[in-house]
C-alpha cells in the first residue's frame, strides 16, 4: 500500500515538474475594455465574434504555453530569450502554443491571436497547434518587410522536423535565432515597396523603374534630335533621274533567271523553355486579410 | 559683231527697261510705259540698223554712263556697277553659245526675300540673325546655263537572287536557300536631265531645286536678261552629260529591281549601261542666289526662280541642340514617369 501511495506521489511531483507549472494567465473581454480589440481595428460583429474565441493574455508576457509543451526550465529560457529579442527589435515577436484552436485554421488562430492582443500592429507570431500538428508563422504590419513570406518558408524549413521530433524548445529557439538574424540582414528586397495603413492593411507598391525610363527617354530623345538636325541639311546631290523617266516606254527584258545551287544550314536554336520569371510587384502574392481586416503575411506546415 | 553691251532703253523717255516676271513684261522705271516682247524685238532691229558701229578695246562700255564694265569670262549678262543699268554682252551669246530656250523669271525678289525669310522662321537650331533683313537684301536672279539631255540608256544588268526557307527540326532550324543568276537588257528614255552647265555653280544646289516646269520655256530673246545677271556654260556638251548618264544608271538599276520582286534578296553585280540617241539642248534656268557668311563659313541658298522651291542648309548653333535636347529628354522622361505612376499604379 505504501508502495503505491509513494508511486502516486512521485508520479504527481513528476507530472507537475514536467508539466507546464506556468499557467498562462487570461483576462477578460468586455464592453468596458472594447472586447480587448486593439484601437486601431472597428467594433463590429466580426471582430468581437472572432476576438471572443482567443485568449486575451497579458501582452508583456509574449510566450504562451497553452499546450504545455515546455519544462519551467526550457519556459524560463525561452521567454528571456523573446524578451530580449522584443527589446531589439522594432516590432513583436510573440510564441503561442496551443491544443485547442476550435473551428479555426492554423493560420486564422495565429492571425487572430496577434491581432485581438495587445502587440502592436508590427510583429510576427509562432503558432505551434497541437490538435491539428501544424506550424504556423504570422506576420503583421512592418514586420512583413523583415520576415517575409519567403523567409518564413526557410524559418519554417529550419524547424519543423524538430517539432515532429518532438524538441518543441529547441525548435523555439531556432524560431528565435533565425527571426534575429533576419533583422540583422535588413529587409528582404523581394517584398517591393510597400506601406502599412492604420488599419493594420498593407498597400503594396510598385517601384517606378528610374533607369530604365531614363535610359529610353535619353535613346528617343537622341533619333529626335538626329532627325531634326539632318533635316536642317537640304542640299543633296541628286543620284537618280526618276522625274525625267519616260515611265510608258520603259523597256526592261528578262533575259535569264537560272536557278544556281541551293546552299542548307542547320542552326542551333533551342525552343525557349520556361517563361520568364512571373510578373513582379504590385502583388498581394501570399498576403491576405484577417477577420479584423489587418493585412498578414506568414506560412505554415503539418508536422 | 557688234561689240556693244545691250542696253534696253526705253523707247518713250531712255530710262533704264527692266523684266518683271510678275507681268511677263518690260517695264520702264520712269515714265511707266510697257512693252512686250515683240516690240522691243521690232525696236532693237530698228536701233540696230540705225546705230553706228562703235569700237572698242578691251572690257565693255556702259551705255548708259559711259564706265568701262570688268566682266568674268562667261558672263552674258551684268548690271553696270555705276548706275546699276542692265548690261547684256551679245558676243557672248552668239553661235554655239546661243541659248536654244529659256524659262525667264516668274518669281520677282520681293518674292524670293520673303520665301528666305520665311525659311530660317521655325528652324529653332538656327542663329536669329541668319535670316535678317540685310544679308537678304544681297540676294541675285541669275539665268544659270543648263544643258537638258534627252537618252535611251541601253544596256545589261545581272546578278544573283536568294529565297530561303526554313524549317524547324527538333532543336535545330534547317535553313534552304536556293541561288539563282538572272540578266536582264534595258532600253530606257530619259528626257530633259538638266546638267549645270558651269563650273561656278554648286551640281548639288542645282539639283536640290529641280524640277523645273518645261513648258514654260520659250525661245531665247536676250532681252529676257534684263534686270537680272546670266552665265553662259563652260562645260561643253559632251563634258556634261556624264552626270546626266549617272543619275539615269540609278534610275534604271531601279527599274531593274522592279523586275527582281520573285527574289527575296538580290544583288546586281555587273551592269554596263550607254546612251544611245543622245540629245542636248543649251538652255538658261532662272535662280535666286544667295550666299550669306557666317562664322567664317559660307552658306549658299538658292531658290527656283520659276517655281518658288527654296533650297539651302542652315547653320546649327550646338548649344541650342543641347539646350533643347535636354528639354526634350525631360518632358519624355516625366511623361513615361507620369504614365508609369498613373496608369500603372506606380510609385516614386
Amino acid at each position: 500500500m505504501k508502495k503505491y501511495f509513494l508511486f502516486a506521489l512521485v508520479s504527481f511531483f513528476l507530472f507537475f515538474s514536467f508539466a507546464s507549472a506556468k499557467e498562462v494567465e487570461v483576462q477578460e473581454r468586455t464592453e468596458e475594455n472594447r472586447y480587448g480589440i486593439p484601437s486601431r481595428f472597428e467594433l463590429n460583429e466580426k471582430t468581437i465574434g472572432s476576438a471572443t474565441t482567443i485568449p486575451y493574455v497579458n501582452a508583456d508576457e509574449l510566450v504562451y504555453d497553452f499546450a504545455g509543451l515546455y519544462t519551467d526550465s526550457e519556459y524560463e529560457k525561452i521567454q528571456d530569450l523573446t524578451q530580449e529579442l522584443n527589446e531589439k527589435l522594432p516590432f513583436r515577436v510573440v510564441v503561442v502554443t496551443q491544443d485547442n484552436i476550435g473551428s479555426r485554421s492554423a493560420m486564422e488562430y495565429a492571425d487572430d491571436f496577434y491581432d485581438y492582443n495587445d502587440f502592436g500592429p508590427d510583429g510576427v507570431l509562432l503558432l505551434i497547434a497541437m490538435d491539428v500538428r501544424e506550424v504556423y508563422i504570422s506576420t503583421a504590419g512592418d514586420a512583413i518587410g523583415t520576415i517575409s513570406n519567403p523567409r518564413v518558408e526557410t524559418i519554417l524549413d529550419a524547424v519543423y522536423s524538430y517539432l515532429s521530433s518532438g524538441d518543441y524548445a529547441f525548435a523555439t529557439e531556432r524560431f528565435l535565432s533565425r527571426v534575429e538574424s533576419y533583422h540583422s540582414s535588413g529587409k528582404d528586397a523581394s517584398v517591393g515597396d510597400y506601406k502599412v495603413l492604420p488599419d493594420g492593411k498593407i498597400v503594396f507598391y510598385k517601384k517606378l523603374p528610374i533607369l530604365p525610363i531614363l535610359f529610353f527617354s535619353l535613346a528617343i530623345t537622341t533619333v529626335i534630335m538626329i532627325i531634326a538636325v539632318n533635316s536642317y541639311k537640304k542640299i543633296v546631290l541628286a543620284t537618280n533621274a526618276n522625274e525625267y523617266l519616260s515611265q510608258g516606254n520603259v523597256v526592261v527584258k528578262n533575259i535569264e533567271d537560272r536557278y544556281v545551287n541551293s546552299v542548307t544550314t542547320r542552326t542551333y536554336s533551342p525552343v525557349s523553355s520556361g517563361s520568364s520569371g512571373g510578373s513582379s510587384g504590385g502583388s498581394s502574392g501570399g498576403y491576405h486579410s484577417s477577420s479584423s481586416g489587418a493585412s498578414h503575411g506568414g506560412g505554415g506546415r503539418h508536422f | 559683231m557688234t561689240d556693244e553691251t545691250l542696253d534696253l532703253k526705253c523707247p518713250s523717255c531712255r530710262a533704264p527697261l527692266r523684266f518683271f516676271p510678275s507681268s511677263g513684261r518690260w517695264e520702264c522705271d520712269y515714265c511707266g510705259s510697257k512693252f512686250k516682247l515683240e516690240e522691243l524685238q521690232n525696236l532693237k532691229q530698228e536701233r540696230k540698223e540705225r546705230q553706228k558701229q562703235k569700237t572698242q578695246s578691251d572690257g565693255y562700255i556702259c551705255k548708259n554712263c559711259g564706265a568701262k564694265i570688268l566682266l568674268s569670262e562667261n558672263t552674258s549678262a551684268t548690271s553696270c556697277i555705276y548706275c546699276r543699268s542692265t548690261a547684256i554682252i551679245p558676243e557672248r551669246l552668239e553661235n554655239e553659245f546661243t541659248p536654244n530656250s529659256i524659262i525667264p523669271f516668274r518669281k520677282t525678289k520681293e518674292e524670293a526675300v520673303a520665301a528666305f525669310q520665311k525659311f530660317g522662321i521655325r528652324k529653332i537650331f538656327a542663329p536669329k540673325e541668319f535670316t535678317s533683313k540685310k544679308n537678304i537684301e544681297e540676294i541675285q536672279g541669275i539665268y544659270i546655263p543648263f544643258w537638258l539631255y534627252d537618252f535611251h540608256l541601253v544596256g545589261k544588268a545581272s546578278g544573283v537572287g536568294k529565297n530561303s526557307a526554313s524549317v524547324r527540326s527538333g532543336d535545330y532550324l534547317v535553313t534552304t536557300t536556293r541561288i539563282y543568276h538572272f540578266e536582264r537588257d534595258c532600253d530606257i528614255p530619259f528626257f530633259d536631265i538638266p546638267v549645270d552647265g558651269s563650273k561656278h555653280f554648286d551640281d548639288a544646289l542645282m539639283n536640290s531645286i529641280e524640277p523645273f516646269d518645261y513648258k514654260d520655256l520659250v525661245t531665247f530673246d536676250s532681252a529676257f536678261l534684263s534686270g537680272f545677271l546670266a552665265e553662259r556654260y563652260d562645260l561643253k556638251k559632251e563634258e556634261a552629260v556624264g552626270s546626266a548618264v549617272k543619275r539615269a544608271e540609278g534610275t534604271a538599276l531601279g527599274q531593274v529591281k522592279l523586275t527582281l520582286s520573285r527574289y527575296q534578296t538580290t544583288e546586281i553585280q555587273n551592269h554596263s549601261f550607254e546612251p544611245t540617241n543622245l540629245d542636248g539642248e543649251y538652255v538658261l534656268l532662272p535662280v535666286w542666289l544667295l550666299n550669306i557668311r557666317y562664322k567664317g563659313k559660307l552658306y549658299p541658298y538658292a531658290m527656283n526662280g520659276q517655281t518658288g522651291k527654296m533650297i539651302g542648309d542652315l547653320p546649327v548653333l550646338e548649344w541650342k541642340i543641347l539646350l533643347y535636347g535636354l528639354i526634350l529628354f525631360l518632358i519624355i522622361a516625366v511623361i513615361i514617369s507620369l504614365g508609369f505612376i498613373l496608369l500603372g499604379g506606380y510609385r516614386l
